[in-house]
C-alpha cells in the first residue's frame, strides 16, 4: 500500500514538473482521451476545434423546389369539403382553378385603379420584392381598394377556403400581399412576369391569380409547364382563381396580344394556429425576409430625398 | 398608446485603416427612414493579400472575431440561415428579423502602396488598358502585364475568400474601392520613404480597383466605386484630403450612401429560406427542428 502510494505520488510530481517546464514552452501534457473528450465538449458548444477555428462552414439560403412539401397526402373520403377536387388536383398537379363571382370579379376590373407601374413605392428592408425602378411599361398595378381587400377577406376566411389551404399547405394561411395587375397588349418579347420563371418563393408561401377579365390565348393567359415539361395554357372566365405552386411549376403570363388582362396577384403564406386570418398590401413586395418578425411597409413619399416625420415612419406591427 | 420599438439597420464594415471613418456612423436612409448604423472593425495591416488563405481555407483571424463578435457567426455557421434550436432561441430573444446582413469590405490600399506600387516609384510610368485623364509622364514605362500580374497576386486570396463567404451565406456584400489617394508627394515620402508623383499613384489606384471591379463582378458582388464624386480632373478633391491616406468622414458617408441605394433593391437576396422553412414547421404543427415530414407530391 505504501509502495503504490509513493509511486502514485512520485508519478504526480514527475508529471507535474514536466508539465511546468512544458508549460514554460506553451505547450500542456493531456491524455489522448481527455483531448477528445474536450474537443468533443467544444463543439457540442458551439466552440470549434482550433483547426476550424477561422473557417466558415458552408450554407444555403435556396428556395425549395416545391412549397407545399409538408402538406399530408389530401384523402376526400376521409376529409370532405367543398373544394376537395381542388385540393386533389393541386397536389397531383401544382395547380388549380376555383371559380368565384363573376360578377365581383367584373366590377372591381371596372372600379379598382391600375394607376401605378411595376417599381417598388413600398421598398424596406423587412420583406423581398421588386426593385425601386420600374422595369416595363407594359405591366400596371394597382393597390386594391379597402373594399376589395375586405372582399377578400370574407371570401378566404371562409369554411371553404380555410379547408383548401389546409388542404394543400398543411395549415391555415393568410395573404402575404394582394395587388392589381393588368398587362396591356403588346408584341414584343414577355420581359419580368412575361419569361418562363420561377418565383422564389419561401417553403409554404404560393400564389393565386384571380381573373377579373376573360381570359382567351390573346388575352395573355397563364401558362405553366407541368412536371414532365408539357406546357399548358390556362384560359378563364373573369372571377376564376389560379392557385398554384410557383417553385414546382415552371411559369409565366402570356404577353397579351390584343386585350388588357386584368387581374389579381395574390401571395398566401402559412398562418399560425392561433392567428387570424389577414390580408396584407404590400405593393410590389412578395413576403416577409423574416416571417417571425417584420413590419408592414409604408409607401414612399413622392420626395425621397425629404426625411419623413416619426408619424409617417410609424409602422404598424404585424402581430 | 404603445410606443414603438425602432431599431437599426446595421452595416458591418471590416478592413484596414480607410474602415475608421465609418466608426459611430448614422444617418436616416432617404428610402424608409430607417437608422443606417455602421458597425465598423479596423483590423491593423489587414491587405486584400492576408484577407484569406486559400491554401488553409482560413480567413484572417480579425475577421472572423468580427463576425463572431456581431453574432453574424456561431461555430462556424452563418447565424442568419441556421436551424440549429439555440441560433433560433437567440433570434427569438432578439425580438428583431433575421436578414442576409449588409457586409462591406475595405482593403487594397495597402497592396497598392506597398509591393506594387514599389515597382514604378519615381521612375516609371504605364498605360492601362483603360481610358483615363491622367497624363502619360516622360518615363520609362513598365508594361501593363507587370502591374496586372502584381495586382492579380495581391487579389487572388481576397476574392477566393469572398467566394467562401458566399458559399458560408454572406452574399449581400460590397467592397469598397480604393479610395483617390492625396496630391501631396511629401505625404507619400514619409509614408514609403520614396516618391511616386501623384499622377501614376492615381493610375496605379485605378488600375487595381478595374481589375478588382472585374473580379468582385464576376462573383455576382457588387464594388463601390464613389470616384466620380471624390476627384477632380482625375484627382483627389481637396476637401477629401483629410490626412494623407484616409477619407474624412463625409468622403465615408457618400459610399455607405451608395451602399443603401444599392441594397435597397433585395435582388432575391432578402428572403431567409432556412427561416420560413421554420415557420412553415410551426404552422403545420411540427417539431421544427425535426426534419422528416410527409410529402403530398
Amino acid at each position: 500500500m505504501t509502495i503504490t502510494s509513493t509511486l502514485r505520488n512520485l508519478a504526480r510530481h514527475v508529471k507535474g514538473r514536466l508539465n511546468q517546464a512544458l508549460g514554460r514552452l506553451g505547450y500542456r501534457l493531456v491524455r489522448v482521451d481527455t483531448n477528445n473528450r474536450l474537443t468533443a465538449d467544444q463543439a457540442g458548444n458551439g466552440l470549434r476545434p482550433p483547426e476550424a477555428r477561422f473557417k466558415l462552414l458552408p450554407s444555403a439560403n435556396e428556395a425549395p423546389a416545391s412549397c407545399t412539401a409538408l402538406a399530408p397526402k389530401f384523402d376526400p373520403l376521409k376529409t370532405p369539403s367543398q373544394l376537395a377536387d381542388n385540393i386533389v388536383a393541386f397536389q397531383k398537379n401544382g395547380i388549380t382553378i376555383i371559380s368565384t363571382s363573376a360578377a365581383k370579379a367584373t366590377a372591381w376590373r371596372e372600379t379598382e385603379h391600375f394607376d401605378r407601374d411595376v417599381g417598388n413605392r413600398h421598398s424596406t428592408w423587412d420583406w423581398a420584392g421588386n426593385s425601386v425602378e420600374s422595369y416595363s411599361d407594359d405591366l400596371r398595378t394597382g393597390i386594391p381598394s379597402p373594399a376589395l381587400i375586405e372582399d377578400l377577406r370574407t371570401l378566404f376566411s371562409g369554411g371553404d377556403f380555410e379547408a383548401f389551404f389546409r388542404g394543400v399547405l398543411g395549415c391555415p394561411a393568410k395573404v402575404a400581399n394582394v395587388r392589381l395587375v393588368r398587362s396591356l397588349p403588346h408584341l414584343t418579347d414577355g420581359v419580368g412576369p412575361q419569361e418562363w420563371h420561377r418565383d422564389g418563393c419561401p417553403a409554404g408561401t404560393i400564389r393565386g391569380v384571380l381573373y377579373l377579365c376573360d381570359v382567351d390565348p390573346q388575352t395573355g393567359p397563364f401558362q405553366y409547364k407541368d412536371d414532365a415539361g408539357g406546357e399548358h395554357i390556362v384560359l378563364g372566365k373573369t372571377g376564376d382563381l389560379l392557385i398554384f405552386d410557383a417553385m414546382r411549376l415552371l411559369h409565366r403570363a402570356l404577353p397579351p396580344a390584343k386585350n388588357a388582362r386584368s387581374a389579381i396577384d395574390l401571395v398566401f403564406m402559412p398562418r399560425m394556429p392561433d392567428e387570424e386570418m389577414r390580408i396584407m398590401v404590400v405593393g410590389m413586395n412578395h413576403w416577409p425576409a423574416d416571417p417571425f418578425f417584420y413590419k408592414m411597409p409604408k409607401e414612399r413619399l413622392p420626395d425621397a430625398d425629404r426625411v419623413p416625420t416619426p408619424d409617417e415612419r410609424r409602422i404598424a406591427s404585424p402581430s | 398608446m404603445q410606443p414603438e420599438v425602432e431599431t437599426v439597420l446595421p452595416v458591418y464594415i471590416v478592413g484596414d485603416s480607410h474602415s475608421l471613418p465609418y466608426r459611430n456612423m448614422v444617418f436616416r436612409e432617404k428610402w424608409t427612414g430607417a437608422w443606417v448604423m455602421a458597425r465598423s472593425k479596423y483590423i491593423p495591416s489587414l491587405t486584400a493579400h492576408d484577407f484569406f488563405d486559400p491554401t488553409t481555407g482560413d480567413f484572417h483571424s480579425e475577421f472572423i472575431g468580427f463576425l463572431e463578435y456581431e453574432g453574424l457567426v456561431r461555430a462556424g455557421r452563418a447565424t442568419h440561415l441556421s436551424m440549429n434550436e439555440v441560433d433560433f432561441a437567440i433570434a427569438k430573444a432578439a425580438g428583431q428579423p433575421v436578414r442576409p446582413p449588409l457586409i462591406l469590405v475595405a482593403v487594397g490600399e495597402i497592396d497598392v502602396r506597398g509591393p506594387i506600387m514599389r515597382v514604378l516609384k519615381n521612375t516609371h510610368d504605364f498605360v492601362p488598358p483603360f481610358a483615363t485623364s491622367l497624363p502619360l509622364l516622360d518615363k520609362p514605362l513598365v508594361p501593363w502585364d507587370v502591374i496586372e500580374e502584381a495586382i492579380e497576386e495581391r487579389l487572388g486570396p481576397f476574392v477566393a475568400g469572398l467566394q467562401q463567404l458566399i458559399a458560408a451565406g454572406f452574399k449581400r456584400i460590397y467592397v469598397q474601392s480604393v479610395v483617390p489617394p492625396t496630391r501631396k508627394e511629401e505625404r507619400i515620402r514619409e509614408l514609403q520613404r520614396y516618391d511616386c508623383p501623384v499622377t501614376v499613384r492615381t493610375k496605379l489606384v485605378q488600375a487595381f480597383n478595374w481589375k478588382m471591379a472585374a473580379k468582385i463582378r464576376s462573383i455576382n458582388l457588387t464594388m463601390l466605386d464613389n470616384w466620380s464624386d471624390l476627384t477632380d480632373g482625375g484627382l483627389l478633391r481637396p476637401e477629401f484630403d483629410f490626412d494623407g491616406v484616409h477619407l474624412p468622414p463625409k468622403g465615408a458617408r457618400i459610399y455607405l450612401e451608395a451602399l443603401i441605394d444599392d441594397a435597397i433593391n433585395p435582388r432575391g437576396l432578402v428572403a431567409n429560406h432556412p427561416r420560413h422553412e421554420l415557420y412553415y414547421r410551426l404552422a403545420c404543427g411540427l417539431d421544427p427542428f425535426q426534419v422528416t415530414a410527409p410529402s403530398a407530391t
